[in-house]
């Protein structure tokens, strides 16, 4: 690993990929800029099963070993190909991508006098902005977007690939975990140590491998024809790999138009100093980058670098490569409600391409999605504190701070309403505009508040005297710039006419009443957008709208209401749903065995995999005879076909995953125009994710219950023991329906069933989960 | 009557052709259980006639109807049946007699069984709660030999039969094996209504004693099939 690798355990989602065909990076329209997919044949690695994987590499282990090192790397060949698979068939990996073929071509490079080692590594592209790349036992190096987007140029990539090569050669990963399986038990040397020289040993040892890496990494780089004198670039991305991927100061006219101009007390006057990560590494798992810098630099000295190429694969090719991951990362941050930093993003992209389709889409989703927040009372899950982000993008959260509730509402609708005049034929903007629309009168029920008149000329000195809490912040805000303006005009007044003066203090106090109105520039949000009768009839269909939520509030505050659902959900445990639905897709069904009394590893990883290839066949054995048509769509049935098949269960597991981050919210999801496409495509807009969880536990011992009744009868005196020693079953079954045309979800389902999971509950459960889903209601 | 009951629950499941779920679309269960019921309510008798009680358990043959009805209830019917030589033995350290108490009886239950539990997959999966209501005809007959010492109605043969009706409750558990096949296994409590026999005799103490506001304890351990 080069970067922080906190993310091996964090990561279940990452992946790899063999590039199977090279070609060059294919055009992109960015004005119509679409998500990274993967494309041509499935590589084998995505196809083959985690136990095969498994039992491959156990199969290869050399008998010679002591058994404890071959009992541990068992253990890590286990828990790793588990791991790397969860990642790869997450959704977040791709392959035959633009990008993937890209840095693909720069391994080529660095490895052509190596054919042998060439085809045993595969590079994947992962769908993550963080700044990073890792190694795989086997082959596999994963990529972020957030790398490729930050790089200056491809010799700084073919460094780090060179540095993550030496990994799988020296077989970094597997050492490291057998070394600290000996550090945590305390042998041989090890023996006595405590727990900080335990945490010691294992950051020690994890940095010589870093060193390693960085050494003959570079030994390996020196031998291409790759610049080694761009290298100190790579120590400079990696010291500021939590900054965006440009540095550039926010201007407020970026989203102001002529009538909505927002307060100076809104921005900073300077933000945050930048700073390099620190060069304390006592405890890391990689050393100080300060450190790291100088031993790579003093290695070049006295190295000619005459003859060598910042570029072999092509500098077009790397610029488009960046390009898209810089596009890519907007769609990230808002699958993770970073919507600031897909504001900022998209602020740097436009600087180039200010016509971009995608990019107003990316900006408008990123306030609709600030607002939403704000609006439900849960602003801190989507909103970082400003005081945390260093350099220019500081200005951005701060803005997104001071802004209130109420104007972000009506700066949304302004900006989405505007892009949606823009593109009245696209159906996303359509539908979040709708949606943050109909919340715009929880501020603003009377449309009247907002002026249709031209913004007064005069508003931008009154709203340079508007100071806000600023004073509260150690931040200043920015100079009016108009401290010269008003001692001018001070003069001015000595000079008027009693009466003049007069009408000048009416006037203060009229501007001085403006400025108590913390909302006096949202006023004009709406100057141009109100002389279209169309937007006039929108809000009067969002009043309505509004009034209508506000009606079904109330009443299911009512006990009628109360008691009508009591009766309901009485009668839904009883019957069932009963959704009357003619079809389903049923989306990765999962299946984990859990087994309590291994501390170590909980998860039965083999049984959990031929468990979940059983329950394929239950699902559709059961769905049958629910009568219910269906399609089961699942990573596992994978074939070398079905890139689109993959794209299609990677685009539902991003949302179901961002749908839980909003937790009952409607929000229109960020990739609506993806999930859009999948109801036509499959027939149906209901989407169901259904797994089990069986779960052993340990015994609980004579319970009251049990001992209750022995003593009243006692010839269950032997079942009772046997009751009372036995390990104890649970089965979770859970089951997800969703209408993803709307975003509703139409039915949850989850129940804990106190058996083990025996065919019958299983095939039980799930007959009754579908028949639910076919049933009509009785009428 | 019986009949009629019969019919009303052989025409269920045609009736019921509503969505219903049962186990994978299989709602009709037939299933026999050889019951096991505990013979120490006999001690009861003791008192009266020193008889022993030959094993201390008596088999009852039950046979089982059950239809689901909805996703956690359904009903059934079943006949239960016993033929057996409930009391056998001598008081030879007496008066030399032996004697021995032929007891057949059949009983017709309407069960209503529940798998309500949250913790419980649907019907008829799992563990159940039955409630029931029985019509329990009976047979009693004693047989005795150099019975002089024995009261004057146990001294000859005597036969009655009887009627009486209870309500039981159980529970157990479900368990459903290749699809089609279910293994059961439970306990119950059967609770006799005290009618008055039609012949006070011997036969009016055993009767006391067997059926006559007594609480019978059974276990359970059946196997059926699911058929349609």
């Amino acid at each position: 690993m080069l970067f922080k690798p906190a993310l091996i355990k964090s990561i279940q989602l990452f992946c790899l990929i063999l590039v199977l065909f090279s070609s060059d990076i294919h055009a992109q329209d960015f004005d119509n800029y679409v998500s990274l997919k993967s494309s041509g044949e499935v590589p084998k690695k995505f196809l083959t099963s985690s136990t095969e994987k498994y039992k491959s590499e156990v199969d290869k282990l050399s008998t010679k070993e002591k058994n404890r090192i071959r009992r541990t790397k068992k253990e890590f060949f286990l828990e790793s190909n588990f791991i790397i698979d969860d990642m790869l068939l997450s959704g977040k990996v791709m392959f035959n991508d633009p990008v993937g073929i890209y840095v693909n071509k720069i391994v080529d490079e660095l490895l052509k006098d190596d054919k042998q080692l060439r085809s045993q590594v595969e590079v994947y592209i992962i769908k993550s902005n963080e700044v990073n790349a890792f190694t795989t036992n086997n082959g596999i190096i994963f990529v972020t977007l957030g790398l490729v987007a930050q790089v200056e140029n491809e010799a700084e990539l073919a460094f780090v690939l060179s540095h993550e090569l030496i990994h799988f050669i020296n077989q970094h990963n597997l050492n490291e975990y057998v070394e600290n399986k000996d550090i945590q038990s305390g042998r041989g040397t090890y023996r006595g140590t405590n727990l900080d020289d335990k945490l010691l040993a294992r950051s020690n040892y994890s940095k010589k491998q870093e060193s390693e890496a960085d050494l003959l990494g570079l030994e390996r780089f020196l031998k291409s024809e790759y610049d080694p004198s761009t290298l100190e670039g790579v120590f400079d991305v990696m010291q500021y790999s939590h900054l965006p991927f440009d540095e550039l100061p926010y201007k407020k006219s970026f989203i102001e138009t002529a009538n909505l101009k927002f307060p100076n007390s809104y921005f900073l006057k300077k933000t945050k100093e930048i700073e390099a990560e620190g060069n304390d590494d006592s405890l890391a798992t990689h050393p100080a980058v300060k450190l790291r810098r100088e031993a790579v630099m003093d290695k070049l000295k006295g190295i000619a670098f005459k003859g060598k190429k910042k570029y072999i694969v092509g500098e077009k090719e790397f610029a488009t490569a960046q390009k898209l991951c810089r596009f890519e990362m907007c769609n990230i941050f808002l699958h993770y409600r970073e919507y600031e930093a897909a504001y900022y993003n998209c602020y740097l992209l436009m600087q180039e391409e200010p016509n971009s389709l995608f990019l107003k889409k990316c900006l408008g989703k990123s306030l609709y999605g600030l607002s939403k927040y704000a609006n439900a009372d849960r602003y801190d899950e989507a909103h970082d504190d400003y005081a945390d982000i260093q350099g220019s993008s500081q200005q951005v959260y701060y803005m997104f701070d001071k802004i209130k509730p109420a104007e972000l509402n009506a700066l949304a609708v302004e900006y989405l309403y505007t892009i949606k005049k823009q593109y009245p034929e696209d159906k996303e903007i359509a539908a979040i505009t709708t949606d943050i629309f109909n919340e715009l009168p929880k501020y603003y029920e009377d449309k009247s508040f907002f002026l249709n008149t031209q913004r007064p000329a005069n508003l931008d000195s009154i709203m340079a005297k508007d100071t806000l809490d600023n004073n509260k912040d150690n931040h200043k805000p920015i100079d009016s710039g108009n401290d010269e303006d008003d001692s001018k005009s001070t003069k001015t007044i000595k000079k008027k006419s009693k009466y003049d003066k007069i009408n000048l203090e009416v006037k203060k106090k009229e501007e001085e009443k403006l400025l108590t109105d913390k909302s006096y520039f949202i006023k004009y949000a709406f100057v141009d957008l109100l002389k279209d009768p169309a937007f006039i009839s929108d809000y009067d269909n969002a009043i309505e709208s509004w009034n209508k939520k506000k009606r079904e509030d109330a009443y299911e505050e009512t006990k009628e209401y109360k008691r009508a659902e009591a009766k309901r959900l009485s009668k839904v445990k009883q019957n069932g749903v009963s959704l009357g639905l003619n079809k389903v897709v049923i989306v990765n069904p999962f299946y984990y065995k859990v087994d309590e009394s291994n501390k170590n590893s909980p998860v039965k990883l083999v049984a959990s995999e031929n468990a979940q290839k059983d329950l394929n066949n239950r699902v559709k054995e059961n769905v049958s005879l629910a009568g219910l048509d269906y399609q089961l769509i699942d990573k596992k049935d994978l074939t070398a076909n079905s890139a689109d098949l993959f794209n299609d269960l990677s685009v539902l597991n991003y949302y179901v995953i961002e749908n839980g981050k909003h937790d009952n919210m409607h929000f229109v999801n960020y990739m609506s125009d993806e999930i859009q496409a999948l109801p036509k495509k499959y027939g149906t807009n209901y989407f169901d994710w259904v797994g089990i969880v069986s779960y052993r536990e340990h015994s609980n011992g004579i319970n009251l219950y049990g001992a209750c009744f022995t003593i009243f009868f006692p010839p269950i005196f032997p079942l009772a023991v046997y009751n009372a020693l036995r390990p104890h079953f649970n089965t979770y079954v859970y089951s997800e329906l969703i209408n993803i045309k709307n975003g509703e979800t139409v039915n949850y389902y989850s129940s804990k069933i106190k058996f083990k999971d025996r065919l019958d509950i299983v095939n039980g459960t799930l007959y009754d989960i579908y028949l639910q889903y076919k049933k009509h209601k009785k009428s | 009557m019986k009949k009629m009951i019969l019919v009303f629950i052989l025409a269920l499941p045609l009736v019921l052709k509503a969505q219903s779920p049962g186990y994978q679309g299989k709602h009709f269960i037939l299933s026999y259980s050889p019951d096991i019921t505990f013979a120490n309510y006999l001690v009861g008798i003791i008192p009266v006639i020193p008889f022993e009680a030959p094993d201390g358990i008596f088999i009852r043959h039950n046979i089982m109807a059950e239809y689901v009805l909805s996703r956690k209830i359904s009903i059934g019917a079943e006949y239960t049946f016993l033929n057996q030589n409930a009391i056998t033995g001598s008081d030879d350290q007496i008066n030399g007699n032996s004697y021995s108490l032929n007891i057949a009886s059949g009983s017709f239950a309407l069960d209503l069984i529940l798998y309500t539990s949250d913790n419980n997959p649907i019907a008829p999966v799992g563990n159940y709660l039955k409630f029931k209501v029985f019509i329990n005809n009976y047979t009693a007959k004693a047989n005795s030999i150099n019975s002089d010492s024995l009261p004057a109605d146990v001294k000859n043969p005597q036969s009655v039969t009887g009627q009486t009706f209870g309500v039981g409750v159980g529970f157990g558990h479900n368990h459903i094996v290749a699809g089609r096949v279910l293994i059961t296994y439970g306990a119950s409590l059967d609770y006799n209504f005290n009618l008055t026999p039609n012949q006070a005799t011997l036969n009016q103490r055993v009767y006391e004693h067997l059926f006559g506001a007594y609480i019978f304890p059974a276990l359970r351990f059946g196997v059926g099939g699911l058929l349609f």
